[in-house]
């Protein structure tokens, strides 16, 4: 029978047995990453938000409480990580430059454009260049969402987090949440519309 | 229905509807959102729409981390309780210092408060009756007297009195007048003897220290007391 996170983290706590880490790493160790790709949008730093916040979970497993949930406990670590890299970025390219807008603005009209091909039927018809396609346009598209969109959107659709563990994880109420939620989903429908009613026929698979 | 209350309504249930495809709202709201829905071609194409959305992100190919990642992690959170150890250990030593170097400078405030000029007489000035001095010539009395204030330095406290007083009030003792711990014995004595031989019986005839007790010498040579 395998055992649970919070059972895996007590033995850890208790005996020191790695293996009880490890399997934990190994459990949750691609979740992270996936998550924190969508958020980053960067393979290297999504990396780096896994190793942090393993490590973070080994220093302060005595400090875990039976009665929380280990899963949220772990997501919001990785939020945090996330969070950190997004605000030294937004130094980094404060410092950059002056007008910090232009490149969201340059990915919003190329993705309008890429959308507006795939409408128009100029790009390959096979299902699976199609579905790429598709990948890569919701990708793009989960860019241009301001980062508190973005994230509690991928939490929700993504990892399927329900509003209250979203909330947890973020650290902010239900209806916060909400909100974000609602209108990351609605710049998405503004962003993906003329693919969405475009494919309306043949509706996106899961 | 009414076009503008319709408008209205949808405006309300927009936000809802996300909720709604959820399973996030309340009951009421669920029910609210649900008839309007049953009524409502828009907010059923945003429905649609939010759930379109929804699968194409759900849609999205899992990525998983190129590298198992469990045995580095493992190493480096090994590696690092051994460094956050020394640095234990650091501010152990710290602390140590920091409580020794404490205690040194508690230790030189207290010799430094040991050091303040507070003289104790040896032996308090015998007090003697009026009816003994007057049995006795000033030369005798000088003789007597001497001999003790060449063993002791001039009394600035000159009795027990005069000393706990200087305790008590946390005054150096060397501010007390030493006309003040005079007793009327010796007041008379000086009346009725050449000033300086006086002030040998009270002092020793030392002229620095009676400068630095207020007490000035003329033209003549004579001591005068500042009384």
């Amino acid at each position: 029978m395998e055992l649970t996170d919070e059972a895996l983290l007590e033995s850890f706590r208790k005996t020191g047995n790695s293996d009880c880490f490890t399997t934990l790493v190994r459990r949750y160790q691609d979740r992270l990453y996936n998550l924190a790709y969508r958020v980053l949008t960067n393979e290297e730093e999504a990396e780096e938000v896994v190793q942090d916040t393993f490590l973070r979970i080994h220093e302060g497993a005595s400090n875990f409480r039976t009665s929380n949930v280990f899963a949220g406990w772990l997501f919001r670590i990785a939020h945090n990580a996330c969070l950190d890299i997004l605000r030294t970025r937004q130094k980094e390219i404060g410092n950059l430059s002056f007008d910090d807008t232009q490149p969201i603005r340059d990915g919003v009209e190329k993705t309008r454009l890429v959308l507006q091909q795939i409408a128009d039927g100029k790009v390959g018809p096979e299902e699976n260049v199609r579905l790429q396609e598709q990948a890569q346009l919701i990708e793009e598209s989960l860019k241009e969402l301001p980062d508190e969109q973005r994230v509690v959107v991928v939490l929700r659709d993504v990892e399927g987090f329900s509003y209250e563990e979203i909330a947890s994880i973020v650290g902010s109420s239900a209806g916060t949440v909400r909100s974000r939620i609602h209108y990351g989903r609605l710049k998405l429908r503004e962003l993906l519309r003329s693919y969405v009613l475009a494919a309306d026929s043949a509706p996106l698979s899961r | 229905m009414d076009r503008d209350i319709e408008i209205i309504t949808c405006k309300e249930i927009e936000p809802l509807l996300d909720g709604c495809f959820d399973g996030e709202l309340s009951a009421s709201e669920m029910h609210t959102t649900k008839e309007h829905l049953g009524q409502c071609d828009d907010c059923q194409a945003k429905l649609k729409e939010i759930q379109s959305v929804s699968q194409a992100l759900a849609a999205l190919p899992k990525l998983n981390v190129k590298r198992d990642l469990a045995e580095s992690i493992l190493q480096k959170a090994q590696a690092k309780p051994s460094s956050e150890k020394n640095n234990v250990v650091l501010f152990k030593r710290k602390e140590f210092l920091a409580v020794v170097a404490g205690v040194l400078l508690i230790g030189l405030l207290v010799q430094f408060l040991n050091q303040a000029p507070i003289k104790v007489a040896e032996k308090p000035q015998e007090i003697r009756s009026p009816e003994y001095l007057s049995q006795q010539s000033p030369e005798q009395i000088i003789k007597q007297s001497k001999p003790a204030q060449a063993k002791s330095k001039p009394a600035i406290a000159s009795s027990t009195k005069d000393l706990k007083l200087a305790i008590k009030s946390n005054k150096p003792a060397s501010k007390i007048s030493p006309v003040q711990s005079h007793t009327t014995v010796e007041k008379l004595a000086i009346a009725s003897r050449g000033t300086e031989d006086v002030l040998a019986f009270d002092y020793g005839y030392q002229p620095n220290l009676m400068e630095g007790m207020g007490i000035a010498t003329d033209e003549d040579g004579l001591y005068a007391l500042k009384m």
